[in-house]
Protein backbone atom coordinates (compact mmCIF):
# COMPACT_ATOMS: atom_id res chain seq x y z
CA UNK A 1 0.00 0.00 0.00
CA UNK A 2 1.42 2.91 -1.04
CA UNK A 3 1.47 5.97 1.29
CA UNK A 4 2.17 10.03 0.87
CA UNK A 5 1.50 13.17 1.53
CA UNK A 6 -2.12 14.38 0.01
CA UNK A 7 -1.35 16.39 -3.01
CA UNK A 8 -4.96 17.54 -3.52
CA UNK A 9 -6.25 18.72 0.03
CA UNK A 10 -9.56 19.56 -1.31
CA UNK A 11 -11.01 16.15 -1.41
CA UNK A 12 -11.15 16.12 2.28
CA UNK A 13 -13.82 19.03 2.08
CA UNK A 14 -16.13 16.91 -0.72
CA UNK A 15 -17.70 14.53 1.74
CA UNK A 16 -18.75 17.72 3.77
CA UNK A 17 -19.79 19.61 1.04
CA UNK A 18 -21.62 16.77 -0.57
CA UNK A 19 -23.40 16.40 2.94
CA UNK A 20 -24.31 20.10 3.57
CA UNK A 21 -25.86 20.11 0.08
CA UNK A 22 -27.72 16.75 0.72
CA UNK A 23 -28.85 18.65 3.72
CA UNK A 24 -30.08 21.84 2.37
CA UNK A 25 -32.19 19.88 -0.86
CA UNK A 26 -34.04 17.57 1.72
CA UNK A 27 -34.94 20.42 4.24
CA UNK A 28 -36.59 22.05 1.16
CA UNK A 29 -38.30 19.08 0.22
CA UNK A 30 -39.52 18.41 3.66
CA UNK A 31 -40.70 22.03 4.08
CA UNK A 32 -41.89 23.45 0.82
CA UNK A 33 -41.98 27.31 1.20
CA UNK A 34 -46.03 27.52 0.60
CA UNK A 35 -46.18 24.72 3.29
CA UNK A 36 -47.68 27.52 5.45
CA UNK A 37 -49.63 29.71 2.87
CA UNK A 38 -53.54 29.01 3.40
CA UNK A 39 -54.81 26.66 0.39
CA UNK A 40 -58.07 27.99 -1.16
CA UNK A 41 -61.22 25.93 -0.51
CA UNK A 42 -59.89 25.29 2.68
CA UNK A 43 -61.63 25.91 5.92
CA UNK A 44 -59.52 26.70 8.91
CA UNK A 45 -59.70 28.01 12.66
CA UNK A 46 -58.52 31.66 12.95
CA UNK A 47 -58.76 33.43 16.70
CA UNK A 48 -56.83 36.23 18.13
CA UNK A 49 -54.07 35.72 20.46
CA UNK A 50 -52.83 38.94 21.34
CA UNK A 51 -53.52 42.75 21.16
CA UNK A 52 -50.98 45.70 21.91
CA UNK A 53 -52.76 49.02 22.67
CA UNK A 54 -51.06 52.19 22.72
CA UNK A 55 -50.17 53.82 26.53
CA UNK A 56 -52.47 56.73 25.75
CA UNK A 57 -55.27 58.15 23.70
CA UNK A 58 -54.25 60.16 20.98
CA UNK A 59 -55.01 63.07 22.60
CA UNK A 60 -52.55 62.12 24.83
CA UNK A 61 -55.88 60.79 28.20
CA UNK A 62 -55.72 58.21 29.54
CA UNK A 63 -57.93 55.07 28.66
CA UNK A 64 -60.09 54.69 31.93
CA UNK A 65 -61.08 57.07 34.15
CA UNK A 66 -59.61 55.98 37.11
CA UNK A 67 -56.00 56.06 35.66
CA UNK A 68 -56.27 51.53 34.89
CA UNK A 69 -55.02 50.21 31.33
CA UNK A 70 -58.26 49.49 28.97
CA UNK A 71 -60.11 46.84 29.13
CA UNK A 72 -59.60 45.35 25.92
CA UNK A 73 -62.19 42.94 23.43
CA UNK A 74 -61.39 41.41 19.73
CA UNK A 75 -64.08 40.92 17.31
CA UNK A 76 -63.71 39.11 14.01
CA UNK A 77 -65.68 39.91 11.53
CA UNK A 78 -66.01 37.69 7.92
CA UNK A 79 -67.96 38.37 4.79
CA UNK A 80 -69.28 40.87 6.54
CA UNK A 81 -70.44 38.69 9.69
CA UNK A 82 -69.04 38.17 13.15
CA UNK A 83 -67.56 35.21 13.42
CA UNK A 84 -66.14 35.84 16.59
CA UNK A 85 -66.38 37.55 19.95
CA UNK A 86 -63.48 37.53 22.54
CA UNK A 87 -64.08 37.88 25.89
CA UNK A 88 -63.38 40.88 27.77
CA UNK A 89 -59.35 41.60 29.09
CA UNK A 90 -60.00 43.80 31.58
CA UNK A 91 -57.29 46.26 32.49
CA UNK A 92 -54.88 45.61 30.63
CA UNK A 93 -52.45 47.24 27.71
CA UNK A 94 -51.51 43.83 26.11
CA UNK A 95 -54.90 41.50 26.02
CA UNK A 96 -54.42 38.08 25.51
CA UNK A 97 -57.26 35.89 24.64
CA UNK A 98 -57.85 31.75 24.57
CA UNK A 99 -59.54 29.98 22.38
CA UNK A 100 -61.00 27.83 25.24
CA UNK A 101 -63.68 29.59 26.98
CA UNK A 102 -66.47 28.05 28.76
CA UNK A 103 -69.62 29.25 28.94
CA UNK A 104 -70.83 27.68 32.10
CA UNK A 105 -74.33 29.74 31.49
CA UNK A 106 -74.34 27.89 27.90
CA UNK A 107 -73.78 24.64 29.78
CA UNK A 108 -76.05 24.74 32.62
CA UNK A 109 -79.02 25.92 30.26
CA UNK A 110 -78.28 23.74 27.16
CA UNK A 111 -77.44 20.59 29.80
CA UNK A 112 -74.44 19.78 27.47
CA UNK A 113 -71.48 20.92 25.32
CA UNK A 114 -69.08 19.53 23.03
CA UNK A 115 -65.82 20.20 22.41
CA UNK A 116 -66.45 22.69 19.32
CA UNK A 117 -69.00 24.40 21.69
CA UNK A 118 -65.92 25.33 24.13
CA UNK A 119 -63.55 26.65 21.62
CA UNK A 120 -63.90 30.27 21.15
CA UNK A 121 -62.38 30.52 17.38
CA UNK A 122 -63.93 31.80 14.11
CA UNK A 123 -64.23 29.75 11.29
CA UNK A 124 -63.13 30.82 7.84
CA UNK A 125 -62.81 29.17 4.07
CA UNK A 126 -59.93 30.27 2.04
CA UNK A 127 -60.87 32.36 -1.04
CA UNK A 128 -58.38 34.35 -2.97
CA UNK A 129 -60.05 37.20 -3.06
CA UNK A 130 -61.79 37.04 1.03
CA UNK A 131 -60.53 39.50 3.29
CA UNK A 132 -61.24 39.20 7.06
CA UNK A 133 -61.58 42.73 9.64
CA UNK A 134 -60.44 42.14 12.86
CA UNK A 135 -60.89 45.22 15.58
CA UNK A 136 -60.40 45.67 19.03
CA UNK A 137 -62.48 47.71 21.25
CA UNK A 138 -62.08 49.47 24.80
CA UNK A 139 -65.31 48.14 26.78
CA UNK A 140 -65.89 50.41 29.83
CA UNK A 141 -69.02 51.17 31.71
CA UNK A 142 -71.28 53.20 29.67
CA UNK A 143 -68.39 53.92 26.79
CA UNK A 144 -67.60 51.65 23.99
CA UNK A 145 -64.34 52.76 22.21
CA UNK A 146 -63.08 51.60 19.09
CA UNK A 147 -58.85 51.17 19.79
CA UNK A 148 -57.81 49.74 16.12
CA UNK A 149 -58.37 47.34 13.54
CA UNK A 150 -56.73 45.43 10.65
CA UNK A 151 -58.32 44.91 6.96
CA UNK A 152 -56.39 41.61 5.85
CA UNK A 153 -56.32 39.89 2.49
CA UNK A 154 -56.79 35.73 3.38
CA UNK A 155 -54.08 35.22 0.62
CA UNK A 156 -51.50 37.36 3.01
CA UNK A 157 -52.41 35.04 6.14
CA UNK A 158 -50.17 32.02 6.92
CA UNK A 159 -50.65 28.94 9.32
CA UNK A 160 -49.35 30.11 12.54
CA UNK A 161 -49.31 33.57 14.69
CA UNK A 162 -49.83 36.20 11.87
CA UNK A 163 -48.54 39.30 14.12
CA UNK A 164 -50.35 42.61 12.69
CA UNK A 165 -48.10 45.49 13.34
CA UNK A 166 -50.11 49.47 12.94
CA UNK A 167 -49.18 52.90 13.64
CA UNK A 168 -52.23 53.76 15.32
CA UNK A 169 -53.66 53.27 18.92
CA UNK A 170 -53.73 49.76 18.14
CA UNK A 171 -49.73 48.60 18.08
CA UNK A 172 -50.35 45.13 17.37
CA UNK A 173 -52.31 42.12 17.03
CA UNK A 174 -51.71 38.53 16.37
CA UNK A 175 -53.80 35.93 14.43
CA UNK A 176 -53.51 32.70 14.86
CA UNK A 177 -55.10 30.69 12.06
CA UNK A 178 -55.31 26.56 12.85
CA UNK A 179 -56.38 23.89 10.08
CA UNK A 180 -59.30 22.67 11.78
CA UNK A 181 -58.96 20.57 14.84
CA UNK A 182 -55.21 20.77 14.54
CA UNK A 183 -53.96 22.63 17.13
CA UNK A 184 -50.50 23.36 16.14
CA UNK A 185 -47.47 22.82 19.20
CA UNK A 186 -44.85 25.45 18.01
CA UNK A 187 -46.39 27.30 15.72
CA UNK A 188 -44.97 29.76 13.03
CA UNK A 189 -44.98 33.56 13.72
CA UNK A 190 -45.42 35.51 10.55
CA UNK A 191 -44.73 39.36 10.63
CA UNK A 192 -47.31 41.66 8.54
CA UNK A 193 -47.00 45.11 8.79
CA UNK A 194 -49.58 47.83 7.82
CA UNK A 195 -49.54 48.78 3.94
CA UNK A 196 -47.75 45.53 3.38
CA UNK A 197 -49.55 42.42 1.35
CA UNK A 198 -52.87 44.11 0.93
CA UNK A 199 -53.33 45.20 4.87
CA UNK A 200 -54.78 48.19 5.54
CA UNK A 201 -55.39 49.44 9.06
CA UNK A 202 -58.99 50.79 10.48
CA UNK A 203 -59.44 53.91 11.79
CA UNK A 204 -63.17 53.43 11.96
CA UNK A 205 -64.80 50.04 12.86
CA UNK A 206 -66.68 48.78 9.72
CA UNK A 207 -70.70 48.56 10.21
CA UNK A 208 -70.17 44.76 10.88
CA UNK A 209 -68.54 45.34 14.08
CA UNK A 210 -70.96 48.00 15.35
CA UNK A 211 -73.12 45.38 16.78
CA UNK A 212 -70.32 43.93 18.77
CA UNK A 213 -69.79 46.66 19.45
CA UNK A 214 -73.35 47.70 21.37
CA UNK A 215 -72.99 44.11 22.61
CA UNK A 216 -70.03 44.69 24.82
CA UNK A 217 -72.12 48.14 26.30
CA UNK A 218 -74.79 46.07 26.92
CA UNK A 219 -73.25 43.33 28.74
CA UNK A 220 -71.48 46.27 30.77
CA UNK A 221 -74.28 48.08 31.78
CA UNK A 222 -75.75 44.62 32.52
CA UNK A 223 -73.40 43.54 34.77
CA UNK A 224 -73.25 47.37 36.16
CA UNK A 225 -76.79 46.43 36.68
CA UNK A 226 -76.57 43.06 38.31
CA UNK A 227 -73.64 44.46 40.32
CA UNK A 228 -75.73 47.50 41.63
CA UNK A 229 -78.76 45.48 42.44
CA UNK A 230 -77.67 44.45 46.43
CA UNK A 231 -76.49 48.10 47.23
CA UNK A 232 -79.82 49.24 45.80
CA UNK A 233 -81.37 46.54 48.12
CA UNK A 234 -79.56 47.47 51.02
CA UNK A 235 -80.11 51.19 50.21
CA UNK A 236 -83.83 50.62 50.47
CA UNK A 237 -83.74 48.48 53.80
CA UNK A 238 -82.06 51.35 54.99
CA UNK A 239 -83.82 54.24 54.23
CA UNK A 240 -87.19 51.70 55.54
CA UNK A 241 -85.35 51.30 58.67
CA UNK A 242 -84.66 55.25 58.81
CA UNK A 243 -88.51 55.63 58.27
CA UNK A 244 -89.64 53.34 61.06
CA UNK A 245 -86.84 54.94 63.30
CA UNK A 246 -88.37 58.59 62.72
CA UNK A 247 -91.98 57.46 63.20
CA UNK A 248 -90.88 55.85 66.61
CA UNK A 249 -89.21 58.64 67.59
CA UNK A 250 -91.97 61.41 66.63
CA UNK A 251 -94.55 58.94 68.26
CA UNK A 252 -92.39 59.28 71.61
CA UNK A 253 -91.55 62.93 71.24
CA UNK A 254 -95.93 63.67 70.64
CA UNK A 255 -96.77 61.18 73.51
CA UNK A 256 -93.86 62.57 76.12
CA UNK A 257 -93.86 66.39 75.26
CA UNK A 258 -96.74 67.17 73.06
CA UNK A 259 -98.65 66.39 76.26
CA UNK B 1 -9.15 -2.21 -8.89
CA UNK B 2 -10.77 0.72 -10.61
CA UNK B 3 -13.73 -0.90 -11.20
CA UNK B 4 -13.72 -1.42 -7.28
CA UNK B 5 -12.47 2.23 -6.65
CA UNK B 6 -15.29 3.22 -8.94
CA UNK B 7 -18.25 1.39 -6.74
CA UNK B 8 -16.39 2.48 -3.91
CA UNK B 9 -16.97 5.82 -4.99
CA UNK B 10 -20.31 5.69 -5.63
CA UNK B 11 -21.27 4.10 -2.31
CA UNK B 12 -19.67 6.36 -0.43
CA UNK B 13 -21.35 9.36 -2.61
CA UNK B 14 -24.98 7.65 -1.59
CA UNK B 15 -23.96 7.01 2.03
CA UNK B 16 -23.40 10.91 2.38
CA UNK B 17 -26.44 11.88 0.69
CA UNK B 18 -28.45 9.63 2.72
CA UNK B 19 -26.29 11.11 6.17
CA UNK B 20 -28.37 14.11 4.85
CA UNK B 21 -31.41 13.24 4.90
CA UNK B 22 -31.01 11.74 7.86
CA UNK B 23 -30.09 14.38 9.65
CA UNK B 24 -32.46 16.57 8.17
CA UNK B 25 -35.77 14.21 8.15
CA UNK B 26 -37.74 13.13 11.47
CA UNK B 27 -36.48 10.04 13.23
CA UNK B 28 -39.78 9.08 14.18
CA UNK B 29 -42.95 10.87 14.92
CA UNK B 30 -44.64 10.64 18.51
CA UNK B 31 -48.70 10.98 19.30
CA UNK B 32 -49.82 11.15 22.65
CA UNK B 33 -53.23 9.95 23.87
CA UNK B 34 -54.95 9.60 27.04
CA UNK B 35 -57.02 6.61 26.28
CA UNK B 36 -60.95 7.43 26.61
CA UNK B 37 -59.83 10.52 28.66
CA UNK B 38 -57.97 12.32 25.34
CA UNK B 39 -60.54 14.78 24.02
CA UNK B 40 -61.47 15.77 27.48
CA UNK B 41 -57.79 16.28 28.28
CA UNK B 42 -57.09 18.04 24.89
CA UNK B 43 -59.72 20.31 25.41
CA UNK B 44 -57.96 21.90 28.29
CA UNK B 45 -53.84 20.86 27.31
CA UNK B 46 -54.70 21.00 23.36
CA UNK B 47 -50.42 21.59 22.93
CA UNK B 48 -49.85 18.28 24.83
CA UNK B 49 -51.25 16.21 22.39
CA UNK B 50 -49.91 17.13 19.16
CA UNK B 51 -47.88 15.65 17.20
CA UNK B 52 -44.10 15.50 18.07
CA UNK B 53 -41.19 14.66 15.45
CA UNK B 54 -37.79 14.24 16.69
CA UNK B 55 -34.13 14.79 14.31
CA UNK B 56 -30.95 13.22 15.22
CA UNK B 57 -29.40 16.52 16.00
CA UNK B 58 -32.70 17.99 17.51
CA UNK B 59 -32.20 15.24 20.13
CA UNK B 60 -28.79 16.22 20.63
CA UNK B 61 -29.48 20.11 21.15
CA UNK B 62 -32.43 19.04 23.52
CA UNK B 63 -30.21 16.65 25.20
CA UNK B 64 -27.64 19.47 25.83
CA UNK B 65 -30.36 22.28 27.36
CA UNK B 66 -31.73 19.65 28.96
CA UNK B 67 -28.53 19.24 31.08
CA UNK B 68 -27.55 16.09 29.86
CA UNK B 69 -24.13 17.23 28.64
CA UNK B 70 -21.85 14.26 28.82
CA UNK B 71 -25.00 12.20 27.45
CA UNK B 72 -25.34 14.72 24.41
CA UNK B 73 -21.23 15.08 23.66
CA UNK B 74 -21.27 10.86 23.54
CA UNK B 75 -24.21 11.08 20.99
CA UNK B 76 -23.50 13.95 18.96
CA UNK B 77 -19.59 12.66 18.47
CA UNK B 78 -20.55 9.07 17.45
CA UNK B 79 -23.87 10.39 15.53
CA UNK B 80 -22.51 13.38 13.81
CA UNK B 81 -18.64 13.59 14.10
CA UNK B 82 -17.91 10.18 13.78
CA UNK B 83 -19.73 9.49 10.47
CA UNK B 84 -18.60 12.48 8.75
CA UNK B 85 -14.67 11.73 9.41
CA UNK B 86 -15.75 8.35 8.22
CA UNK B 87 -17.32 9.40 4.79
CA UNK B 88 -13.83 11.34 4.26
CA UNK B 89 -11.21 8.93 4.98
CA UNK B 90 -13.36 6.92 2.46
CA UNK B 91 -13.28 9.12 -0.27
CA UNK B 92 -9.25 9.72 0.51
CA UNK B 93 -9.21 6.04 -0.05
CA UNK B 94 -11.09 6.02 -3.20
CA UNK B 95 -10.02 9.27 -4.57
CA UNK B 96 -6.03 10.07 -3.55
CA UNK B 97 -3.58 8.16 -5.41
CA UNK B 98 -2.12 8.24 -2.06
CA UNK B 99 -3.89 6.44 0.43
CA UNK B 100 -4.75 7.91 4.51
CA UNK B 101 -2.40 5.92 7.54
CA UNK B 102 -2.76 2.35 7.62
CA UNK B 103 -3.56 3.24 11.46
CA UNK B 104 -6.94 5.51 10.57
CA UNK B 105 -8.47 3.30 7.84
CA UNK B 106 -7.91 0.58 10.61
CA UNK B 107 -9.40 2.53 13.33
CA UNK B 108 -12.45 3.79 11.02
CA UNK B 109 -13.23 -0.15 10.36
CA UNK B 110 -13.61 -0.84 13.82
CA UNK B 111 -15.41 1.87 14.74
CA UNK B 112 -18.02 1.64 11.96
CA UNK B 113 -19.38 -1.76 13.12
CA UNK B 114 -20.95 0.31 16.11
CA UNK B 115 -22.61 2.59 14.10
CA UNK B 116 -25.95 0.86 14.09
CA UNK B 117 -26.17 1.33 17.93
CA UNK B 118 -28.50 4.68 17.06
CA UNK B 119 -30.80 2.41 15.42
CA UNK B 120 -31.13 0.02 17.94
CA UNK B 121 -31.81 2.86 20.84
CA UNK B 122 -34.32 4.42 18.14
CA UNK B 123 -35.74 0.44 18.25
CA UNK B 124 -35.89 0.19 21.81
CA UNK B 125 -37.83 3.82 22.18
CA UNK B 126 -40.65 2.48 19.98
CA UNK B 127 -41.10 -0.74 21.60
CA UNK B 128 -41.07 1.54 25.25
CA UNK B 129 -43.21 3.85 23.71
CA UNK B 130 -45.71 1.32 21.87
CA UNK B 131 -46.02 -0.63 25.79
CA UNK B 132 -47.26 2.93 26.95
CA UNK B 133 -50.79 3.23 28.72
CA UNK B 134 -53.38 5.54 27.15
CA UNK B 135 -52.73 4.53 23.23
CA UNK B 136 -49.96 6.81 22.69
CA UNK B 137 -48.08 5.74 19.64
CA UNK B 138 -45.13 5.85 17.54
CA UNK B 139 -44.05 5.62 14.48
CA UNK B 140 -40.29 5.28 12.66
CA UNK B 141 -39.61 8.14 10.38
CA UNK B 142 -37.80 8.75 7.24
CA UNK B 143 -35.06 9.69 9.03
CA UNK B 144 -34.19 6.95 10.75
CA UNK B 145 -34.44 4.23 7.40
CA UNK B 146 -32.07 6.70 5.72
CA UNK B 147 -29.53 6.57 8.52
CA UNK B 148 -29.75 3.12 8.78
CA UNK B 149 -29.01 2.94 4.79
CA UNK B 150 -26.20 5.60 5.12
CA UNK B 151 -24.37 2.97 7.72
CA UNK B 152 -24.91 -0.03 5.82
CA UNK B 153 -23.78 2.01 2.58
CA UNK B 154 -20.79 3.25 4.51
CA UNK B 155 -19.78 -0.25 5.57
CA UNK B 156 -20.21 -1.58 2.08
CA UNK B 157 -18.07 0.89 0.88
CA UNK B 158 -15.11 0.32 3.49
CA UNK B 159 -15.47 -3.28 2.89
CA UNK B 160 -14.98 -3.18 -1.01
CA UNK B 161 -12.09 -0.31 -0.67
CA UNK B 162 -10.76 -2.93 1.48
CA UNK B 163 -10.71 -5.17 -1.15
CA UNK B 164 -9.53 -3.03 -3.59
CA UNK B 165 -6.04 -2.06 -2.19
Amino acid sequence: MATGPLTHKWILAVPLILITAGAVVFHKLARPADAAALKAGNSYDVWLAEAEASPTRPDGGQWDMDGSAPDLAGVLVWKGQRVLETVTSPDQLIARWDPVALNLYKVIANGEADTASVRRVGHIRMESDGVVEAGVFDSDLGNVEFVGGFRIPLRSLHLGINQLHGSGMLKSLSVVVEKPGGHQADPEAWRLDAGAEGVSEMTEPPDSMKGAASRFARDITTTAKDALKPLGKDLQEAEQQADDAARKAAGWIQKHIGE
Amino acid sequence: MRRRRLLATCLTTVACLCFSAGMVLPMFKMQAAAGHWTPLVKLFAPGEFDERTFTLPGGILTLWSGGEVILACILGTISLILPVAKFTVLWWECLAPEHPPTRVVVFFRIVSRYSMVEVLLIALTVLLVKGMPGGSHISVGAGTYAFTASVILGLAAGEVTRRAL
